[in-house]
Formats: structure tokens, C-alpha cells, sequence
């Protein structure tokens, strides 16, 4: 009674100082009542006599934080840096626990006559898996509870590479991870750098979930910093990921930052490094000389292609058609032609663009961070910054990252606040106006290195000398005088969280997680009134007037500034119900059942100032008429000036039940089941609909620990089988009709909507189900210890363009009517192939993962669709990137590719190109390696430390890129193969490389550029990465120094074989990558 | 064990008290279509391949212009318009998503969207606006069935209407319906009726800027096209005075830049409704680097060297080609199929040929010519007989509506009442020739809407 009436006060109070409206909140606030009233009910009860000890390794090294427990009771101390304890009993006979992380636990009886002092002697414990813990977000499971599929990356395999990038350093170490590097790009293409098992849906979002602290993490992964992450763990199938339900169908990458840990001094590390990048290796994208591309605008120019553009008068012509226009005007004769032309094709713009316009990149990193804490808090504080001068001379970005959590027991242990803040903020530079050379041999520079004008590619320099006659602003573009950054990028993040943990009463415990996270984004492009940019603007429509002589500016005078803002806000809540413990001898339970609600809001907004003065930050947007046309000033088209404002929002809600239950027996067998559903405010969809229930099951049963299993090489081995369903949402969908309002005008100035969906009623879900079979073994002393999984995807109610009659006014609806199976295998093996004072542990990855469409109803259209963009027009039996080419028959007597429609030898290449017999095609391989996998050797000796990773990929292709008529007649010069190509009778027999023809034709080059010939196999094996490091405290034995370090890493060493004969890197096939070598340092104190 | 139950309590209260949660909608820019507004805007979605959109069937098939030579022809990229060149019996070969029948059902599909969704709004709040909109919905609908019917269907014949094939009726949005096809008559009285309701529900003003939108104008306008393709001249008269009535104002070509490759805004004083056919297909578009054809030589030896279409309508490309400058809609590539008072004045001057008052009928032409000619240099024509200003009337038609889809239901009709006007091209040194009344004049419908929906293919 009299606690009730406490009970209420306190609660009224609360609602009075908080003055809290919402039930929500003033609800939340009683349950932290309750539990500071039980937390205070409940003081602790210590008393009786003292023991004391030392622990000390074999070595007779003392050890420091070892933990000296009570059994069955809460009751534990820790070592201090002499290795020594103390500890109050409560009763004389205890079960002393002395434990420690790496050792095996030693239990002491004490009794009246064993009461200390105690000497322990730990020894190493070797024969053990490493304690490994599982974060999945919502609880941390050993790995022995889980019977999942699951990756754990810790800090020190993250921490082997550098770089500014969490995500990069997956890369190569993450068993069923794979960096997309063949993916297609361009518009319409929906691909994520990242892909775990392969994919699972066709137009959803294909993007695996990033969770950093137990909740999504709604930023860019780019703004983290790799210095604060303790562990990754990767989430692959249905019972690892089930619990994120919807939004796990592509596998779940859950990010745990580092924290500090009770009873432990406090300890300070630093770490710094930098990291070199070569300039890009432009010269190893192949191009035509500077004098084959002279011979071929000679060709042209007889052929009378650049006649329309010399004729109007403005349009660009190259600096070599120039000259030859000059000789054919008989302003100079054939030998000065000749010889000006020779001078020209010794120049080769890439050196002017490695001398002027490309540096060597620098990146430069420095983290410091304190961490520790004493019986009843634990803190963590880091800061880190993060500066790099980029490749382009004109970009560069940098980051500042700060981190702080703390932890805080009370109430005898039995509550737990955890608090985190993080915060972040980064800006980059850049030009936007990024030069691209139009000839081979042009130059943006003369011998002294004074800027030279050249074309922007639409005017020709011969008209902008002299257009205007006064009345325009210079119109003369340098690329070397405007190569210094106009373009910025801001973000802000912050991301707060906290948690709540109390223990009802052993083993139940609640837990109550908040989040709060937002992040601002601005982009700031300022094109300055002397920039090229503006001038050209201006000047283009500047409107003379033929009689009077005035000038009229429709764009005023002044810079052009864009710029764009976005931010997001995130509100997560979750209320957990936690039961660990034993319900027999022998059987444990270990569950959770939770409620979650979440909210992502977002708002973006963009401007363009025209007249735009830094001085006083004014513009003269109020003068312009955005609906007029004004007619250009060179020609007699014309155009509006487009006004650059928008505004847009977006609002995710999702609402989320889920529970978890894991039962383990003896630790031999274990069963889980895991349930959870979600619901979002899915637009227009009726409202049992805006949920979907998931569900997953696993069992694991550790077979080396039955009685009848005899195998002593092999002392642990395990079997794991998991089944259940993720899910995928495409809030782009919806079951009403549904509008989308126009960004812009129409025609006629007003504001449009267009449909973008009409009723579906039926709409579902993507789902994906998923099955696991896993096996773990580990050899005696661990020496080798591994896993082999096998695994099957269906996703199934893929959102697909479903085909309806076009009577109906829509040909293609988005409906649930694709379907796609993947299958695969991750085998991991890690082997200590040395251990003694040389070390050697090598640790083997190997993915499998073949994905196939089993169903999808359009049909995907031509064989040039297909063959074109097969991710867009996808075949059914064919993985979703796969590669199709047309079929090859070499080249005919005059040089022209010769394919094949309906069976027959053909050169009617608008026919092969519309052809829908498929037999006319050929289905070359998978554009995405099927097999990949890496070789991670680390080797170490007295405190010094080789490690380097071998990658490999295989069972895909590649189109390579040749010489390509229309391209090459349009002006593009980088194209291999010019030399190789059909140039005279008898030529076919030697080469494949088709003739050139004028006027080119689209359809006999596309024949040929995606032909079978030119296909590629795309396996290689690389040296990713190489770092060695050297330990100092192991060799200067400082006391003062907890830990210390020296590394050199260097990136991107080359491709040890290929398959390939023509020296193409298969994951970079335009030009190498370049290389890189970071060094640094890291401190603990 | 009390405390759980108290926590329990609690997430229930939390839940409960988020009822609204998850009804926010997802963006900004997502509508649920439910105002006048959020109709009219889904009715001036014209920027894409939807609204005010017309098959280009018609223009591809049409004695309007030839390809340059045959390598042009085979290298057109689309099959369909192969095939439509040379009359061939199937002409998609298997090409399927063709605007030319998908762009008018999705206009037939927002109409009636917009007319579903109107009953759910109270017309008092605002009477003219509720009007303007079902008046627009129902033009709209109208002018996209006419358009089909025009292309997919025989020209209406009355001893045939009530059994040839017209299109489905849909005046109903829902997508789960299928519907067959109506007759000729059906198709034609409901394209009627809905043209006639509209002109009630219009405003009488001439629709001065917005000419994506239909004004009363409009709906009389293309009541006269509609009737006049059915060859009753009374009605298409009758429609034709009622919209010159309201709106009569023809540009003098004198005043227009003839060097400009754009000489025509998409508000010029001659528009009354802005259309433009489908951009499937770079033969028809609008611009010299549309190299692939030449305009009809014969058709363009008809102009005389003072007329001013000529320059308007025409220029010479670099490598010699004549092609065609970008028409009544201003922007855009693809050309301009909508109404202008150039036509009415010539279906009121066939109409007066028709019923045998040549002097009234020559006079309306010379009115439209004197806009049409330089200055000085115009001598009003003359016709001894109604039969001659037919002809003059009609030649003059063909001269004033080039590239704008009409060729090919002129063909039908006129073929209809005896014209005996036979199509031949010649091609890599074959000819093709149509006959007048063949089947092939009527288009055949895509085979993805054959083998979605089952309706009758036409036979050809």
C-alpha cells in the first residue's frame, strides 16, 4: 500500500516536471519509476570475511582483470595490475570462479580452512573456439546458441586495411560478401555495391540492411568511422536474419561500435596513418593514337560528315578538321596542311591532364580514444579525423567523427543505462565542371603552361574568337583556368541512443532501446560570373537586337549558384522482454519478445540562384521569365530558362513485432524459432495489408559431443539446419490508384500528375524463403577449424512488371509476379599452419552462388533487349545479370560482320537486332562471378607480422570493349583495336575486327560490339592486399606502452593470372586501378 | 512476477495509443487523386507518351513523303515502320508496346479515372470547375476513341456500321475488366455523345493559353473532323460553323519567320487543341537530322513558288533531304495532329463544294489562302463547277494538313465515296501498290493486346 502510494507520487511528479501530454512518454516514464523504486527496495547485503590471491600466468607473469567469482551468486572482483584480488564471502563454503578470456577457468572450494591466501596459475586456453558472440541487433548469442548463418568480422580483420570506407573493408574477408564490381550501371539499373548470397529480388530494393547499435542505420555508411567499430557481423540466412523480417531479404550487416568495458583501467589508444594513391593510370586505357585519330577526321571530313556542322557556322569542329578546312578554302596549301597536322598528332592531352589536372591522392587519419571503467560505469570517448586531397586536383574531403558511450549499473547491478552519442560531420570538394578531352591531342596548356582555350565540344573556337562582336562576355573555355573546386558537400549526423536494461528477476530482464538520429546534407555549387559555365549560360541566350544594337541578358549577370539540402530525422523505440536461463539441469532457454516503432522522415530542397553575388549573398531570380523562350544566340532554336527550385518529403513508419526463442539442451542440441511481423504505412494499401508475418526455424546438434562419436582427429563438429522467410519492401507500390505530382510543368506551364499505379489489390510482400545446412568442425588443438554451408533462396511474389491487356490503358502493371531461386555454397577454413615462434594461419574463403529467374511474365522483347540489358528484360531459366551475345560467323570478304537469323548466315543486321528467335543469340555465362573467394595468409615472428590476401573470382564473363564505328565517328577516341581492324580483302582471316564504314551504322556495329567474339572469361586471381606490421612494445618491453604498432599497407598490387589473354582487369576493364601504400602507427596506453 | 504484468499493461497502452501510426502517407509528391485539382493535374499530364497523343499509323503508311533510298528503309530501326511503308499484312511483326494503340486507351484510362472520381466530388462547391473537368475527361475520351477508331476500325459506312468492327468501349477505369468490340455504330454514337455532352459542360471562351485543354471550341471542332470522316457533310458543316463562330482567327504565314526551324509556337492563334503523334517512331519526327525520308516530291511539286507552306512547312537538309519543320505544337519532335482553324475552314469549304455552292466554298478557301501566300503575290482561285472546287478544295486540304495524321482518313473516306485514289511506292526495285477500300487501309491491332485480351484481330 504504502508502496503504491510512492508509486504515485512519483509518477505524478514526473508528468509535472516533464509536463508530458502523450500517455506514451508519461507510460514510459512509470516503467523507469517502477524500476528505480524496485532498484532502491533491494540494496545489496555484503558482509563476512575477506579473501585475497594473486593470478598469475604460466610464465608466473601476473595477470591484470581477471575475474574472481562467487558461484552462484553476483558477488566478483577483478585482478588489479599486480594480479591480485580480494573478495568478501557470505558464507564460508563458496565455488570460487577465476576466469579470463583467452585461459581456462579454474573453480577453488573454499571451506574455514581454505581461505587464502590463493595463488592461481591460469592456463592458455587453446583448445577452444575463440569466444565468438553474434550481435544480431536485437540480442549477442556465442556462437554455440545460434543456428544461423552468420560472418563475424572483428576489429583487428577491419582494421588489416585502411581507408575512410566501414564498408569497403569487407572486402575479400567476408564469407558470402561480394563487391559487385561487374555490375551493370546506367539508368535503369538496379544494383547495390554489395551483394550477400547473391540476389534475391529483381526490382525491390536490393540492398543488404545496415544496423549499427542495435538499429538501422538510415545515413551514409560512408560517414562512419572504421576506427570506432569493435565487430561486423553478417547476417545470411532466414534464422540469423528473420528477426529483421521485411527489410532482411537481401542479409543484414549489423555494425557494433566499440564500447567500454567494466573494471577495467583506463586505457588511451592512437592511431594515425596515411594512405598514397598513384594518379589514375590513364594510359592504360587503350585509345587511338593522336595520328590514327587525324587520319580518321581526314576520312570523315572527305566523307563530308563535319558538313553540317561547318556549314552553320558555330558547331564544333576539331582543331585538325580546322586545318583541313583552311586547305580546302585554299587558305593553305596541301604540304603546310600536312606538316600542321604532324605537329598536331605529336601531342597526347594525357600528359598535360597527369601533369595539370591529376595529383597523387593523400589520405591521412588520426583517431584517438579512451575507454575504461570501474564497477558501476563504463565511458568510451573517441574522436577522429579523417583528411584526403583526391586524385582530380580541384577535390578533396575530410570528416570529423566523434563517439562517446556510457555505461552505468545500479541498483545492485540490476539496472543498466547505457548512452551513446555519435557524431559526425564531413565535407567534400569538387570541380563539377570536370574536363573531358574531346580530341587525343588537344592541349589545355602551352609550353610554358599558360591555359589554352579549347571547344566545350558544342561551339566551334574558330566562332567563339570572334562571335558577338562585343555585345557577348568572352566565350572562350580553359579548362586549366577554371580546375579549383565550385562545388561542396556538407553532412552533419548525430545519432543518440539509449538503453534501459533491468533485471526483473533472474533470468527475466526488459530492456528499453530509444534512438534518435539526424542528419543534414547540404550541396553547394557555385558557378562563378567568370566561370565558363555562366558565361556560356549568359551568352547563349543573350538577345541582340538586329536595329538598335542593344543587348538584352535574359540570364542576368552574375554567378549561377545551385544549391540542395536534405535531412532525414529517425525516432526508434523498442520495448524488449529478455529470458536467459535455465529451466532444468541442462536446459536452457534463451528468448526475447519485443515491440518496436520506428519513423524515418525525410525532406529535401533545392534552389537556383541566377545573378548571383557572393559579395552580398543576392541574387536576381526576380528579374528572370522562366516561361518565355528565348532563342539561342548561335542558332535558331530556342529554350526557357529552367527553374531550379524543388521541394520533396518522404515518411516511413513501421511498426514491428518480433520474438525469438532459442532452447539449447546439454549444449548439444539446439532449437530456434524465431516470429516476427512487420507493418509500415505502406501508401494506399488497405490495412491488413500494410503487415506481413515471417517466420524462421534452426536446429543445430553438436554431434562430437555424444558418446558415440569416436573421431579424435576431429573433437568438434557440428550440424546446423535453419528454414524460414525474410522480406523485401517496395514502398514504390501500392494497391490503390495512386498519383505521383509532376516535378515540373507541362507544355503549357502547369503543374501535371501522373498515375503510377492503378488499383492492385492482390499486392504482396516480396518474400524470400530461405534454407541452410551448415557443418562445423574443428581439428584437435584447433589447428584446422571450419565450416562448409549450402544454401537455397527462393524469393518468390517478386514485385514484377506483370502484363495486362493495353485496352486497359496500362500495358505493364508492378505486381507480384517474378520469381527467383539462388543457391550456393560458403565454405570458410582457417588452418594454423605453423604455431611456435613463427606463426603462419591461413584462412580460405569459398563462395558459390548461382542465381536463375524461375518465373517472370513479360516477355523480355527482342533479342537486342535482351542482349542489351538482360537485367531489364530477364529470361526466365537465366541468372539475372546474364550476359547473351549475338552469334559471331567472322567477318564477310568486305569486312562486315556476319551473324545469324533463324539459323541461317546473315548480314541483315536490323533483323538479327530485332530478332526474337533465340536460337539467333547465344547465352555467353553470368555477368557476376559465380565462384569467388580469398586466401588470407597472416605470418608472424617476434612481433613482426606479414599478412596478405589472395582474391579469386570465377565463373562469369565479361564483354570486352573494341572498336566501335558509331562511337568512333562520333567522336569518342578511346576504343581499342583500331589497328586490328578489316582493312582489305583477306584481312578477315585474321582479324574480327569489322571495317569501318561510312556513314556508321548503328545496327552492324551493335551486331558486332555485342558479339560473341568479344566476350571474355572473367576469371583472375589477385593480390588484393599486402600489410606488414611490426609490434614495438614486444621489443622495447616499455611498461608504459600497453600496445604498439608500425604498418605498411599497400592496395590494388595486380592480378597474379587471368583468363583473359588481352591483359583486361575483369574489375576495372575501362583502365587499371590504381595502386596505393598507406603507413601508420598505433598506440595503447 | 506483478511487475511483468504492470509492463505488460504498459506496451499495451503504447501500442493503443498509435492507431493513426501507420496511416501518414510515405512522400510528398504521392497523391490519392481526390480533388478537382489533383484531377485537372492528371489531366495536363501531356509531357509523355498519355495525353494528347495520337497513333502515328497513319502518318507511316501515308503517300506523305518516301524514304531517300533503300538503305535508309533498312536501316530504319523499328520494323513497324518497315512494314507500315510498304502496306505489308502484318505490320508489328511481333513488335509489341506500340503507343500508337497504347497512348489512347491510357488517355481513355485517366478520363475515366478522373470521371470515376468526379462522382465522389460535390459539383456545388464549385460548379464551373466541376463542369470544365467532366467536359475535359469526356473530350479527352472521346478524341482518344475517335483517334483508335479512326486507325483500327473501317471508315464508318452506314449500310456496314452496325456490323464492322469498332474498338471496346471501356468508360470504366478498373483494369480487371476485358471488354470486346463494339460495332462501327456503337463506337461512333458513344464518341458523339460524349463529344456533345462535353461542348455543353465546356465554357463557350476559346481556350486562349492552356491548348492542351478542350474549350467548346474544340468539341465543335472535332465534332466537324469526326462527321466529316463519316461523310455527313450537313453535320460536319453545321460543327465547323458553330467552332469558326466562336473562334476564327488565322495567322497571315507573312508575319512568320520562314527561316526559323521552329516558325510555330504551341500557342499560336490558329490552335484550338493540342495533339501530337506518338514518338515511336524517327521517320516521323519533325527535324533535318530526321535523314531516313524526304518529303513527297509529287506532293511538294503542288505548291506554287509563292506559297508560303513551302517555307513553313519545309526545309532542305545539309545531305539534300526535304523534311518537315515542327509544326502547330511548337516543341517536341513528333508532329502536330491536334485541331486548328485551318481545318475547319476547309471542311466547311468541302462541305459548301458538297452541296453545290462553289462560289461560297471558293470563297472560304481564297480566305484561308490569302493567309497562306506572300502579299503581293496572290491570285484568288476560281472554279467553274462545284466538281472543280471539290477538287481544288481537296487539293488545297492535302497542301494545308501535311504530316498531321489526317492523309490517311481522307484516304478512307474519300475512297469511300468513289475517290479511287491508289497508293504505289517504289522500293529496292519492287512496287507496292494499295488499292482504294483495300483491307489493309484498316491497321491491325498489336498482338499484345490479341493474345491478352482475345479481341478480333482485323483481317487484312
Amino acid at each position: 500500500m504504502k508502496r503504491n502510494l510512492r508509486l504515485r507520487t512519483c509518477y505524478t511528479q514526473i508528468i509535472r516536471i516533464f509536463r508530458c501530454p502523450k500517455p506514451t512518454y508519461s507510460s514510459l516514464l512509470a516503467v523507469l519509476t517502477i524500476m528505480c523504486l524496485e532498484a532502491r527496495a533491494q540494496s545489496p547485503d555484503i558482509s563476512g570475511a575477506a579473501m585475497s590471491g594473486i593470478v598469475v600466468d604460466t610464465a608466473d607473469h601476473p595477470i591484470a582483470g581477471v575475474t574472481i567469482a562467487i558461484k552462484g551468486s553476483t558477488i566478483k572482483t577483478l585482478t588489479d595490475h599486480n594480479g591480485q584480488f580480494s573478495i568478501r564471502l557470505h558464507m564460508p563454503n563458496a565455488v570460487l570462479l577465476v576466469s579470463h578470456l583467452g585461459y581456462q577457468t579454474v573453480q577453488e572450494r573454499t571451506s574455514p580452512n581454505n581461505r587464502g591466501p590463493f595463488r592461481f596459475v591460469l592456463i592458455p586456453d587453446t583448445n577452444l573456439l575463440e569466444e565468438v558472440t553474434i550481435n544480431t541487433g536485437y540480442q549477442i548469442l556465442s556462437r554455440e546458441k545460434s543456428t544461423g548463418s552468420t560472418v563475424q568480422i572483428d576489429s583487428a580483420l577491419l582494421n588489416r586495411r585502411t581507408g575512410t570506407s566501414v564498408l569497403d573493408r569487407l572486402d575479400g574477408v567476408t564469407n558470402g560478401l561480394i563487391f559487385n564490381q561487374n555490375n551493370p550501371v546506367g539508368v535503369g539499373v538496379n544494383n547495390s555495391d554489395i551483394s550477400i548470397r547473391g540476389r534475391s529480388t529483381i526490382f525491390g530494393n536490393p540492398n543488404p540492411l545496415i544496423i549499427l547499435d542495435n538499429f538501422p542505420y538510415e545515413g551514409d555508411p560512408n560517414n562512419l568511422n572504421p576506427n570506432d567499430i569493435a565487430s561486423i557481423t553478417v547476417l545470411k540466412d532466414a534464422a540469423a536474419a528473420a528477426i529483421w523480417g521485411t527489410r532482411a531479404g537481401n542479409g543484414v550487416i549489423v555494425i557494433t561500435t566499440k564500447k567500454g568495458a567494466y573494471r577495467q583501467a583506463n586505457k588511451v589508444s592512437i592511431t594515425a596513418n596515411s594512405t598514397v594513391r598513384e594518379k589514375p593510370r590513364i594510359f592504360t586505357q587503350p585509345q587511338l593514337t593522336s595520328h590514327q585519330y587525324i587520319e580518321v577526321e581526314r576520312q570523315l571530313f572527305s566523307a563530308g560528315k563535319y558538313n553540317a556542322a561547318i556549314n552553320n557556322g558555330y558547331g564544333y569542329i576539331s582543331p585538325a578538321v580546322e586545318i583541313m578546312l583552311k586547305n580546302r578554302n585554299l587558305e593553305i596549301d596541301s604540304s603546310t596542311m600536312a606538316s600542321m597536322l604532324d605537329s598536331l598528332s605529336q601531342y597526347d592531352i594525357r600528359n598535360q591532364q597527369l601533369e595539370y589536372l591529376y595529383r597523387n591522392a593523400l589520405g591521412q587519419q588520426y583517431q584517438a580514444d579512451i575507454s575504461g571503467g570501474n564497477e558501476v560505469q563504463s565511458h568510451r570517448l573517441s574522436i577522429g579525423y579523417d583528411s584526403n586531397i583526391d586524385n582530380p586536383a580541384a577535390s578533396s574531403s575530410n570528416r570529423l567523427t566523434l563517439n562517446a558511450n556510457n555505461s552505468f549499473k545500479m541498483a545492485k547491478d540490476k539496472l543498466e543505462l547505457h548512452t551513446g552519442i555519435l557524431f559526425t560531420q564531413g565535407s567534400s570538394h569538387a570541380n563539377r565542371n570536370t574536363y573531358s578531352p574531346k580530341t587525343p591531342y588537344e592541349q589545355i596548356a602551352d609550353i610554358k603552361g599558360i591555359p589554352l582555350p579549347v571547344s566545350d565540344g558544342v561551339l566551334r573556337l574558330s566562332y567563339v574568337d570572334t562571335a558577338g562582336a562585343g555585345n557577348l562576355l568572352d566565350w572562350h573555355y580553359k579548362p586549366l583556368s577554371e580546375n579549383h573546386p565550385n562545388y561542396t558537400a556538407r553532412s552533419t549526423d548525430y545519432r543518440l541512443n539509449g538503453r534501459l536494461t533491468y533485471q526483473i528477476m533472474r533470468p527475466l530482464t526488459i530492456s528499453f532501446n530509444y534512438l534518435y538520429q539526424k542528419g543534414v546534407s547540404d550541396n553547394d555549387l557555385l558557378h562563378t560570373a567568370d566561370s565558363y559555365y555562366t558565361r556560356n549560360r549568359i551568352n547563349t541566350l543573350t538577345q541582340v537586337n538586329a536595329t538598335t544594337g542593344s543587348v538584352f541578358r535574359p540570364i542576368p549577370l552574375g554567378g549561377i549558384r545551385e544549391v540542395s539540402s536534405r535531412w532525414y530525422k529517425n525516432n526508434n523505440g523498442r520495448i524488449q522482454v529478455n529470458y536467459d536461463g535455465d529451466i532444468a539441469t541442462g536446459h536452457h532457454i534463451n528468448g526475447i519478445i519485443g515491440f518496436e516503432l520506428g519513423e524515418l522522415k525525410s525532406e529535401s530542397m533545392s534552389n537556383q540562384f541566377y545573378g548571383y553575388n557572393p559579395e552580398t549573398a543576392s541574387h536576381l531570380n526576380q528579374t528572370i521569365d522562366y516561361t518565355e523562350r528565348y532563342k539561342n544566340y548561335h542558332n535558331n532554336t530556342t529554350s526557357t530558362i529552367p527553374n531550379g527550385d524543388s521541394m520533396s518529403g518522404s515518411l516511413d513508419r513501421n511498426r514491428s513485432y518480433y520474438a525469438n526463442v532459442i532452447y539449447s539442451a546439454y549444449q548439444k542440441y539446439v532449437l530456434s524459432i524465431s516470429a516476427r511481423k512487420d507493418e509500415s504505412n505502406i501508401f494506399g494499401v488497405k490495412a491488413n495489408q500494410k503487415g506481413v508475418p515471417l517466420w524462421s526455424a534452426g536446429a543445430s546438434w553438436q554431434l562430437s559431443d555424444e558418446k558415440f562419436y569416436k573421431w579424435a582427429a576431429v573433437p568438434y563438429l557440428r550440424l546446423r539446419a535453419t528454414y524460414g522467410y525474410n522480406g523485401n519492401v517496395d514502398k514504390s507500390t501500392t494497391a490503390y490508384l495512386t498519383a505521383l505530382t509532376g516535378t515540373g510543368v507541362n507544355n503549357w506551364n502547369n503543374p501535371y500528375a501522373s498515375i503510377t499505379n492503378p488499383p492492385n489489390p492482390s499486392l504482396e510482400w516480396e518474400k524470400v524463403r530461405n534454407s541452410n545446412w551448415g557443418l562445423d568442425f574443428a581439428t584437435r588443438g584447433n589447428r584446422i577449424a571450419g565450416s562448409i554451408e549450402y544454401y537455397i533462396k527462393n524469393g518468390f511474389n517478386l514485385i514484377g512488371n506483370s502484363p495486362i491487356a493495353p485496352q486497359t490503358g496500362v500495358s505493364e502493371f508492378r505486381g507480384n509476379s517474378a520469381s527467383l531461386t539462388t543457391q550456393g555454397m560458403d565454405i570458410m577454413i582457417s588452418a594454423n599452419l605453423i604455431s611456435g615462434a613463427i606463426r603462419w594461419k591461413t584462412s580460405f574463403l569459398y563462395n558459390y552462388a548461382k542465381d536463375k529467374i524461375t518465373e517472370f511474365k513479360v516477355n523480355p522483347g527482342s533479342n537486342f533487349d535482351i542482349i542489351g540489358g538482360n537485367y531489364n528484360n530477364p529470361l526466365v531459366g537465366y541468372a539475372y545479370n546474364s550476359l547473351f551475345a549475338f552469334r559471331w560467323l567472322g567477318l564477310d570478304e568486305t569486312g562486315s560482320p556476319v551473324s545469324m537469323i533463324n539459323g541461317a548466315e546473315s548480314t541483315d543486321y536490323a533483323d538479327i537486332r530485332n530478332s526474337t528467335n533465340r536460337e539467333d543469340m547465344v547465352y555467353a555465362g553470368s555477368g557476376n562471378p559465380t565462384h569467388f573467394g580469398s586466401l588470407l595468409n597472416d605470418l608472424s615472428w617476434n612481433g613482426l607480422s606479414l599478412s596478405f590476401n589472395i582474391t579469386y573470382k570465377y565463373g562469369y564473363v565479361f564483354r570486352r570493349k573494341s572498336l566501335d564505328n558509331v562511337a568512333l565517328y562520333n567522336g569518342d577516341f578511346r576504343m581499342p583495336d583500331y589497328d586490328m581492324r578489316w582493312q582489305e580483302p583477306g584481312d578477315e582471316n585474321r582479324t574480327d575486327v569489322p571495317s569501318l564504314v561510312y556513314p556508321a551504322n548503328g545496327n552492324r556495329t551493335s551486331i558486332y560490339t555485342f558479339s560473341e567474339t568479344l566476350i571474355e572469361n572473367g576469371a583472375h586471381v589477385r593480390l588484393q592486399d599486402l600489410r606488414l606490421s611490426m609490434e614495438l612494445n614486444r621489443v622495447s618491453k616499455s611498461r608504459l606502452l600497453r600496445q604498439a604498432h608500425l604498418f605498411i599497407y599497400a592496395r590494388n598490387l595486380g592480378i597474379l593470372w587471368r583468363a583473359n589473354k588481352r591483359n583486361i582487369d575483369p574489375d576495372s576493364q575501362t583502365m587499371n586501378m590504381p595502386r596505393s601504400v598507406s603507413f601508420g602507427f598505433y598506440i595503447g596506453l | 512476477m506483478k511487475h511483468t504484468t504492470t509492463i505488460l499493461t504498459l506496451i499495451f497502452i503504447l501500442y493503443s495509443c498509435s492507431d493513426n501510426f501507420l496511416n501518414e502517407k510515405p512522400s510528398t509528391n504521392i497523391i490519392v487523386p481526390s480533388s478537382l485539382e489533383d484531377f485537372r493535374n492528371l489531366l495536363d499530364y501531356t509531357g509523355f507518351q498519355v495525353l494528347n497523343k495520337t497513333c502515328a499509323l497513319g502518318q507511316l503508311a501515308s503517300d506523305d513523303y518516301e524514304y531517300v533510298d533503300y538503305d535508309s528503309y533498312r536501316s530504319v530501326p523499328t520494323l513497324t515502320e518497315r512494314n507500315s511503308y510498304i502496306w505489308a499484312k502484318d505490320i508489328f511483326g511481333g513488335e509489341i508496346d506500340r503507343l500508337d494503340w497504347n497512348s489512347p486507351w491510357g488517355t481513355i484510362f485517366y478520363a475515366n479515372n478522373v470521371l470515376k472520381g468526379l462522382k465522389a466530388v460535390d459539383r456545388e462547391v464549385n460548379p464551373t470547375l466541376f463542369d470544365d473537368t467532366q467536359g475535359w475527361a469526356l473530350f479527352v475520351r472521346a478524341y482518344a476513341m475517335y483517334d483508335l477508331a479512326r486507325n483500327f476500325s473501317p471508315a464508318y459506312d452506314s449500310q456496314t456500321a452496325d456490323t464492322d468492327l469498332g474498338i471496346p468501349l471501356r468508360l470504366q477505369p478498373e483494369i480487371d475488366i476485358l471488354l470486346p468490340r463494339a460495332t462501327v455504330e456503337q463506337t461512333y454514337n458513344q464518341i458523339i455523345g460524349d463529344a456533345k455532352y462535353a461542348a455543353e459542360l465546356l465554357g463557350s471562351d476559346y481556350q486562349p493559353t492552356y491548348k492542351n485543354r478542350p474549350s467548346k471550341s474544340a468539341c465543335f471542332a472535332f465534332l466537324a473532323r469526326v462527321y466529316l470522316s463519316m461523310n455527313n457533310y450537313e453535320q460536319a458543316e453545321a460543327y465547323a460553323d458553330n467552332a469558326l463562330s466562336l473562334y476564327d482567327k488565322l495567322m497571315d504565314y507573312n508575319d512568320i519567320s520562314t527561316t526559323s526551324s521552329t516558325p510555330f509556337s504551341n500557342t499560336n492563334d490558329e490552335l484550338i487543341f493540342a495533339s501530337n503523334q506518338v514518338n515511336d517512331y524517327i521517320t516521323t519526327a519533325t527535324t533535318s537530322s530526321n535523314s531516313y525520308v524526304t518529303v513527297n516530291r509529287e506532293l511538294l511539286s503542288l505548291y506554287h513558288p509563292s506559297d508560303l507552306r513551302l517555307l513553313l512547312y519545309f526545309g532542305t537538309s545539309n545531305t539534300g533531304h526535304i523534311f518537315v519543320k515542327r509544326g502547330y505544337y511548337g516543341s517536341g519532335l513528333y508532329p502536330f495532329s491536334g485541331l486548328a482553324t485551318d481545318e475547319l475552314f476547309l471542311i466547311k469549304a468541302e462541305c459548301l463544294a458538297r452541296r453545290n455552292t462553289p462560289k461560297d466554298a471558293i470563297a472560304v478557301l481564297n480566305h484561308l489562302l490569302a493567309h497562306r501566300y506572300e502579299s503581293n503575290a496572290f491570285n484568288p482561285l476560281q472554279a467553274i463547277d462545284a466538281e472543280e472546287a471539290l477538287a481544288t478544295i481537296l487539293n488545297e486540304r492535302r497542301k494545308e494538313l501535311v504530316w498531321r495524321g489526317i492523309r490517311w482518313s481522307d484516304l478512307k473516306r474519300l475512297n469511300k465515296i468513289g475517290a479511287n485514289i491508289v497508293l504505289r511506292r517504289q522500293l529496292g526495285g519492287e512496287e507496292f501498290v494499295l488499292s482504294p477500300n483495300d483491307p489493309k487501309y484498316v491497321f491491325p491491332i498489336p498482338d499484345d493486346e490479341i493474345t491478352r485480351s482475345g479481341i478480333t484481330q482485323n483481317q487484312r
